[in-house]
């Protein structure tokens, strides 16, 4: 681990994923509006260009569907939602995260105790 | 939304032709959508930034900061998707090749069988007999008279090919497209076929003229101008009444009729039998039961005039040749001929009455398989004559005679006859000639008699007999010039009558038989004139060319 910075961006890089089918389970959203969640997330503000090579790989594996729709007040938006596929995969993300936090936690709390 | 400021869209524009140069070992399709997706996302963010009061220039540094350098930005992407040329190896390049080849190929294949089957289904309908003799004609059909008045006449097949052109491009990319897309996906993805829709269903819209498209399309565009142009060219799209070539006028069964039976018309025949062409149908000598009756109807159902054609009820193939086909167009008419018919001893009861109207200027192609003829052209107006008889024992062509009519003949352009077997007497006397051509005579084995040539008055005369004897009656009415007679005998004789009132140069070969020129005999050939002939006004410029036979030449009797 060159630096702290790294590290961070490539914590948040493996977590954008989880946080984008999160985000497209329940809802349509377009890249500017993940992007904008994403970005301005205290605590969790990823580089504008993290969001869109993401979505482009989720969508080639099939996690996700798209379709651009036209808007009235400004440019064309390309929405994108979670597929079975896409949920699925959440479901064992979020199973994950959750037992790995655990177990951070732990290690966390336990230097915590030793120091 | 307000467009970007000046500055804020080249910032954006340049940023977008980097990124797109660095993003090319994405398949365009992906190129395309992450350009297209980052200017969606810029542009959310200049009106977002516009309603909080920032300046375009402002929004768009800031956004474009976020995504980092274009290059830095393309390598995100590049890495998750196949790259065409890094990634696919040399085996799957060529095959890559060979399978868009192979599609396009296909496509063309399968064009070809469509063009086929809409062209077969339109000759069909309009009557053409490719699957057999069907009854009918188009030529005369015009399809629009309205759009183009009477002077043109479009033929049902024309006017299907036309439509096919644009058929045509719209099917070959539309399939080729969709074919090579097929193949990227399968090279990017190897996902299934669901999502193969999906990509097609996303990748729309996203067309580029890259050179190769621009060359491929220019490739086709050209075949089937080509294409066009073969069909424009073979349509031979004639003027059918110079005085009203510009009126429109809409359609009516008389004005078809009458467009009908006031065209110059070919008629080719194909007969067994004895035969005789007169030109009155009120000849009494012919018993009614023996007429050939042409009936020339319209139906407007199928748009064409139909004809019909009966002896002794018997309805003939009449297979209309349209234009386009190499062939000139016109009428064949065949009797379906039973076994009888075949052999020789029937012939002669096998009799054809022919009855052509002297209103018509005919183009006359007939074929005499069989018996003898009595051809009598008088009165009718024949333009091109192509005889071609066979077997019999006496054929007899008259151009005047029985039913007179001297000088009714607008003009004989030209003039071939062949005889194989049977003796030929051919009589030109009356034939008034306005514009004389060509007159070919080939016989072979029977002999061969030519009465008043002059009254036919060609400019080129060829005359070929192999065993026959050939007796040539120059007498009539020549027109000042030179003519150039050319003979030819083989093993035949050959008598020539010379009338006084023309001059006459011979060049005569003469192989093995013996020349006798006014009574003076040669042996093998000679050079003549007759006196006066460098300052006569009409004069024949003979060359007879004999192998075993005599030439012998007199004066004619007047």
């Amino acid at each position: 681990m060159a630096n702290g910075g790294n590290w961070d961006a490539q914590l948040k890089k493996g977590l954008v994923e989880l946080c984008i089918l999160a985000m497209t389970v329940k809802k349509e959203r377009y890249g500017y509006e993940l992007t904008s969640a994403l970005s301005s997330a205290d605590g969790f503000s990823v580089p504008e260009g993290t969001v869109y090579p993401v979505l482009r790989r989720l969508a080639a594996d099939g996690l996700l569907e798209s379709r651009w729709e036209e808007s009235n007040s400004g440019p064309p938006r390309k929405y994108y939602r979670a597929t079975p596929k896409g949920v699925a995969l959440l479901d064992k993300l979020i199973s994950q995260w959750r037992v790995t936090t655990i177990a951070v936690d732990r290690f966390i709390n336990g230097i915590d105790q030793e120091v | 939304m307000e467009p970007l400021s000046k500055n804020a869209s080249e910032r954006l524009e340049l940023y977008e032709r980097e990124l797109r140069e660095n993003l090319k070992g994405l398949a365009p399709v992906e190129r395309d959508e992450a350009v297209r997706e980052l200017r969606a996302h810029v542009l959310e963010a200049v009106e977002a930034g516009r309603q909080a009061g920032k300046s375009d220039d402002e929004v768009i540094e800031h956004v474009l900061r976020g995504f980092g350098n274009p290059s830095d930005y393309a390598s995100e992407y590049v890495p998750i998707g196949k790259s065409e040329p890094s990634e696919l190896g040399v085996l799957d390049r060529v095959i890559l090749f060979s399978v868009k080849g192979a599609a396009k190929l296909w496509v063309a294949f399968i064009l070809g069988l469509i063009y086929f089957g809409i062209f077969a289904f339109a000759y069909l309908m309009s009557g053409v007999g490719v699957f057999g003799g069907v009854v009918t004609i188009i030529y005369y059909s015009n399809l629009f008279p309205q759009f183009f008045g009477s002077s043109f006449s479009i033929g049902v097949p024309e006017f299907i090919g036309f439509l096919l052109i644009p058929m045509g491009i719209a099917g070959f990319y539309l399939t080729t497209r969709l074919l090579i897309k097929v193949i990227r996906f399968h090279y990017y993805y190897r996902s299934s076929p669901r999502k193969l829709f999906a990509y097609l269903k996303e990748s729309r819209g996203t067309k580029r003229w890259t050179a190769w498209r621009i060359i491929d399309i220019a490739a086709v565009l050209t075949i089937l101008v080509a294409f066009a142009i073969g069909m424009i060219t073979q349509s031979q799209f004639e003027v059918v009444e110079a005085g009203e070539a510009r009126r429109i006028e809409p359609i009516t069964k008389e004005s078809h009729i009458a467009r009908l039976s006031a065209k110059e018309a070919d008629i080719r025949l194909k007969l067994f039998g004895t035969i005789d062409i007169n030109t009155d149908v009120t000849t009494g000598s012919i018993p009614p039961a023996e007429l050939v009756k042409f009936t020339s109807t319209y139906n407007y159902d199928i748009l064409r005039p139909v004809l019909e054609v009966k002896r002794h009820n018997q309805k003939a193939d009449v297979l209309y040749v349209p234009r386009g086909f190499g062939k000139r167009p016109g009428i064949d008419i065949s009797f379906p001929h039973s076994f009888p018919d075949m052999q020789a001893n029937a012939l002669k009861d096998n009799k054809h009455n022919i009855l052509l109207s002297p209103a018509v200027v005919w183009n006359l192609s007939l074929e005499s398989l069989g018996g003898d003829a009595d051809i009598n052209l008088s009165g009718l107006k024949i333009k091109d004559l192509n005889l071609d008889l066979l077997s019999g024992d006496k054929k007899v062509i008259r151009f005047s005679g029985a039913g007179g009519g001297q000088g009714q003949r607008e003009s004989l352009a030209s003039a071939s006859i062949e005889n194989m077997h049977g003796a030929l007497d051919i009589d030109f006397r009356g034939l008034g000639n306005e514009n004389p051509s060509r007159i070919d005579i080939d016989a072979y084995t029977s002999p061969l008699v030519l009465r008043s040539v002059g009254d036919a008055d060609p400019k080129e005369l060829d005359v070929n007999c192999f065993s026959s004897d050939a007796n040539i009656y120059f007498n009539g009415n020549w027109s000042n010039g030179v003519k150039q007679i050319t003979l030819d005998a083989f093993s035949g004789d050959m008598v020539i009558y010379i009338p006084k009132d023309v001059a006459a140069k011979f060049s005569i070969e003469n192989f093995a038989g013996n020349t006798e020129l006014f009574d003076i005999k040669f042996e093998g050939g000679v050079e003549y004139k007759t006196p006066g002939f460098d300052t006569a006004e009409k004069k024949l410029d003979i060359r007879i060319k004999a192998h075993s036979g005599d030439v012998r030449i007199h004066y004619a009797k007047p």
